[in-house]
């Protein structure tokens, strides 16, 4: 086993390594930071700009395999480099992976299981009006596509304080800032805040658990197992519920962490929409204003954030099944 | 906010927004949005006689602070935070950092709503200029102002800040120069708060220097210049003061400044809060903000205008767009081809285009320099400012170029006149702008290519190179209207292996009389004077075919409703000690 995981852990390093440095090497060679002070009126001087971009390292002046050189041994040290404007990477990153985990953990944890209990739910009912509803219901959701459903539910919301005559519910931010209503205010404020972002993220992961988790289940009434259950006399339903469930939780669980994994940076609709500063803000922000260095972080983030959910993915498939570690 | 200062346009802030991968995405946002707001209020009734009003010079609800309550916190939409706070730094000449700083450091001159400026008595009680033999101009300062640490502003200040800014040392990362390096001393007068400036140049524009005034120790060293303000705000002089940032919410609290020796602010806080300007109408209608710029767009204002608690301000903006032909381009090197341009192009309509769904009346602008309004605004533009195809055609005939029948663009030499029109991609109101021209230059023989390009492309690799025949831009104007378009309207630079450098000049023409004519006005204390010279500049400009004005953009600003002296100042410079709630509200 821990062979089978020294491989993979190999593995990943290897892929995470290449990802970022070719990420590097395609926003270098296409951005152009240089564009922030074009355009100004009246422009910076523009030896003043060659040394703010070589302060950044983003000098187009010097070489590209220069440039890489320099950013490459920054982050082995751990050091990102610096913004177009002279922040921190590294911290700047820090700030919006933990807005992301914040906006994302309750959306997804609870459409996922939502989720899997629905489709569950409705793989024991299969062709009923509940699950033909349920099935209808998701097709929707997955075919509208994110941004319209924040917008949507954000028109509601907007709405509805209208309707009430009272701020129920915040379409914009995370909180609200310098707001200071002690801990329960605070933490009151933050609910009023994720509720809209959450329901938008947890809707599509509803749809899309229910439709994976009814087809496992229906997979499962024709296994082996759930035969032979029911020739001891159960019901299918009760073979389907005390037998198949637990085993088709499995890739479930693997769906759920790489679709967590694929969403840190692509939540970028949500954020944008509901005015959160997260990775995926900074990705679109970094690429209009030709910021190499957070383009490269974000990227590399992202490659990191697939291989851990990979690496989980590979650790549990190795303890269940004893078949992979060879 | 005026002043010399370097407004980045707006232009290109929404550049800067929407980049080449993200832009398509964030535009179907707002699209989006914009159905849904429109389905949700399908059954508004659309306002009657559009376009019948003229847009105010700012519109800010003007009311005596004394009656304001006092108190209250103002949330404040911007587009951006910002990590360099130094508005002199090439990285924090930013519009954003010049909002949030007013509030925070001081200025010795005040810019009015007539973009006239006067000198600001919380900094300085007197300005006494001579001209005779050379320029001196002497502040008294305000012994009271000090800055948040206990020192007292002092010539000290202003002469680092000065030194700083003139260019003369390269490790200052500076923004620009213009009127620094004019300077040739600054000393103390009678005491040390008597600041004595000597020029070595006239410089008529000296009432857009030292605003957002920096303390000296920010000043005297390079380091400190570039990285004091990196990120925090350790020093200011204002009405309000103490920034605290919150990064994770990208917003940046102020409050009242208790020791400031003013007029009492009114407001106990302003909190700025940075949002993407897609999310900040709907933060604006949850109450999220108080404050917040709008797009250009009837639907945004007519939302907002319905929100129980908000309002429209809406006022000219302090800036014009034009249509910038390229003096360099093969076919619009012919200055009457460039003036057959001028007269082809129906310049009221391609205004009312822009202004359409909005219930004012666009404003065409004569002028290279000034805004309507301002004093010394005359129309310049003689024979190439009415729209008159006709006469449009007898210029290209007499020019050679023979018509080619319907439909076909003209011929002169086996060259067919045919031209780009360069656009950023996306943009739909570039799109329909320059529809609108291809259109209207058809009728004359001239052939329009629309380029769409990328919009991070469209400056660095077809503006400034020169790779382009025409192109629609915006420009700041300002109360100091030579400083800030010196470099737009004046001759190359020689680089160093004999290259013209046009640089800001994007329009690639220029001539000795021009460049004389403006620095006649710079140097020319005399207002009568320098307001003559900057109509010969303009004259100049006209008859050489640089640039035509199209119109001035108008500014909507979404506000609570009552919320006073704050909104779209036009040119005008906010008292941010003024701004506050009504009584009782």
């Amino acid at each position: 086993m821990a062979r089978f995981l020294v491989r993979r852990l190999a593995g990943h390093a290897v892929l995470v390594l290449v990802a970022s440095s070719l990420a590097y090497l395609l926003a270098a060679a296409v951005l152009d930071p240089r564009g922030n002070y074009e355009g100004r009126q009246p422009p910076p001087p523009p030896e003043v700009v060659d040394a703010v971009l070589t302060e950044s390292n983003l000098n187009d002046d010097a070489p590209l395999a220069q440039r890489y050189a320099v950013w490459a041994s920054g982050v082995l040290c751990g050091d990102l480099g610096r913004t177009w404007d002279g922040r921190e990477v590294g911290a700047e990153m820090a700030r919006r992976v933990g807005v992301n985990l914040r906006l994302m953990s309750i959306g997804l944890v609870a459409g996922s299981v939502a989720g899997v209990a629905l489709g569950a739910w409705a793989g024991l009912r299969r062709g009923r009006g509940a699950d033909r509803l349920l099935t209808l219901w998701s097709y929707t959701v997955i075919s509208v596509p994110t941004v319209v459903l924040a917008a949507a539910l954000q028109a509601c919301a907007l709405w509805l304080n209208s309707a009430a005559g009272a701020d129920l519910l915040r379409a914009t931010g995370e909180y609200t800032p310098g707001l200071d209503a002690g801990m329960w205010g605070s933490a009151a404020d933050r609910a009023r805040h994720l509720l809209l972002p959450s329901l938008a993220l947890a809707l599509p992961q509803i749809a899309v658990h229910s439709r994976y988790q009814r087809e496992l289940i229906a997979e499962a009434a024709g296994a082996d197992f759930v035969r032979t259950a029911r020739a001891k006399g159960l019901t299918l339903r009760a073979a389907l519920r005390r037998h198949a469930l637990r085993t088709t939780l499995g890739p479930s669980v693997t769906l759920f962490g790489y679709s967590f994994a694929a969403l840190f940076t692509g939540t970028v609709f949500v954020e944008q929409v509901f005015g959160w500063h997260g990775v995926g803000g900074l990705l679109i922000d970094a690429i209009a204003e030709g910021d190499v260095n957070v383009v490269a972080a974000v990227c590399t983030f992202g490659a990191l954030c697939v291989s851990v959910a990979g690496l989980l993915a590979d650790t549990a498939r190795g303890l269940l099944d004893p078949r992979v570690r060879t | 906010m005026t002043g010399r200062v370097v407004r980045r346009s707006r232009e290109h802030r929404s550049r800067r927004r929407a980049g080449r991968a993200g832009g398509q995405g964030l535009r179907c946002t707002a699209a989006v949005a914009l159905l849904l707001a429109v389905v949700l209020t399908a059954c508004q009734s659309s306002s009657g006689n559009a376009q019948d009003k003229k847009l105010p010079a700012a519109s800010v609800n003007q009311v005596d602070p004394a009656t304001l309550a006092d108190g209250g916190t103002l949330r404040w939409g911007i587009n951006e935070l910002p990590a360099q706070w130094n508005p002199h730094h090439a990285n924090g000449n930013l519009a954003t950092v010049q909002t949030v700083m007013g509030a925070l450091l001081p200025s010795p001159w005040r810019t009015g709503s007539d973009a006239d400026s006067a000198p600001d008595p919380d900094y300085v009680e007197d300005v006494d200029v001579r001209t005779d033999p050379r320029q001196v101009v002497t502040l008294r300062l305000n012994p009271k102002a000090r800055w948040s640490n206990g020192d007292p502003i002092t010539w000290r200040d202003y002469a680092a800040m000065a030194e700083a800014l003139s260019g003369r040392d390269p490790e200052f990362q500076v923004a620009g120069q213009t009127g620094y390096d004019r300077i040739s001393s600054v000393r103390a007068g009678r005491d040390r708060f008597e600041v004595v400036v000597a020029f070595s140049k006239p410089f008529a524009d000296y009432a857009s220097l030292f605003r957002l005034l920096l303390p000296a120790a920010y000043t005297e060293d390079a380091e400190r210049f570039n990285s004091g303000y990196l990120d925090r705000i350790p020093v200011t002089a204002g009405p309000f003061g103490s920034a605290k940032f919150d990064r994770t919410a990208k917003s940046i609290a102020v409050a009242r400044s208790a020791d400031w020796w003013g007029d009492r602010a009114r407001l106990d806080r302003i909190v700025f809060r940075a949002m993407a300007p897609e999310a900040l109408e709907a933060a604006f209608l949850d109450g999220g903000v108080d404050l917040a710029p709008l797009p250009v767009d009837s639907a945004a204002a007519k939302r907002v205008d319905k929100a129980a608690d908000g309002e429209v301000r809406a006022a000219r903006a302090p800036d014009f767009r034009h249509l910038t032909l390229n003096g360099e381009s093969p076919l619009l090197s012919d200055v009457d081809v460039r003036h057959a341009v001028f007269l082809g192009v129906n310049r009221r309509a391609v205004a009312e285009s822009a202004f359409s769904g909005l219930d004012w009346r666009p404003e065409p602008t004569d002028h290279h320099f000034l805004l309507p309004g301002q004093d010394g605004y005359t129309d310049n533009s003689g024979k190439w400012g009415a729209y008159d195809p006709e006469k449009a055609r007898e210029v290209l005939e007499g020019a050679g170029w023979r018509a080619a029948g319907d439909g076909e663009p003209r011929r002169k030499g086996g060259k067919e006149l045919r031209l780009r029109f360069t656009i950023p991609q996306g943009f739909a109101p570039a799109q329909s702008e320059a529809e609108l021209v291809q259109s209207m230059l058809a009728e004359i023989g001239v052939a329009v290519r629309i380029d769409s390009v990328p919009r991070d492309a469209l400056f660095a690799d077809h503006i400034l190179p020169g790779d382009y025949d025409m192109v629609a831009l915006v420009s700041n104007g300002s109360g100091f209207p030579v400083s800030q378009f010196l470099q737009q309207w004046s001759t190359p630079l020689k680089a160093e292996n004999g290259d013209e450098q046009w640089r800001a000049n994007v329009g690639r023409i220029g001539s000795p009389a021009i460049d004389a004519a403006m620095d006649e006005a710079l140097g020319s204390l005399d207002p009568e004077a320098a307001l003559a010279s900057i109509n010969d500049a303009d004259r100049l400009l006209w008859d050489t075919g640089h640039t035509l004005p199209l119109y001035q953009r108008p500014e909507l600003v979404a506000t609570r409703t009552g919320l006073a002296n704050v909104g779209a100042p036009g040119f005008a410079d906010i008292d941010y000690a003024a701004i506050g709630y009504p009584r009782g509200g």
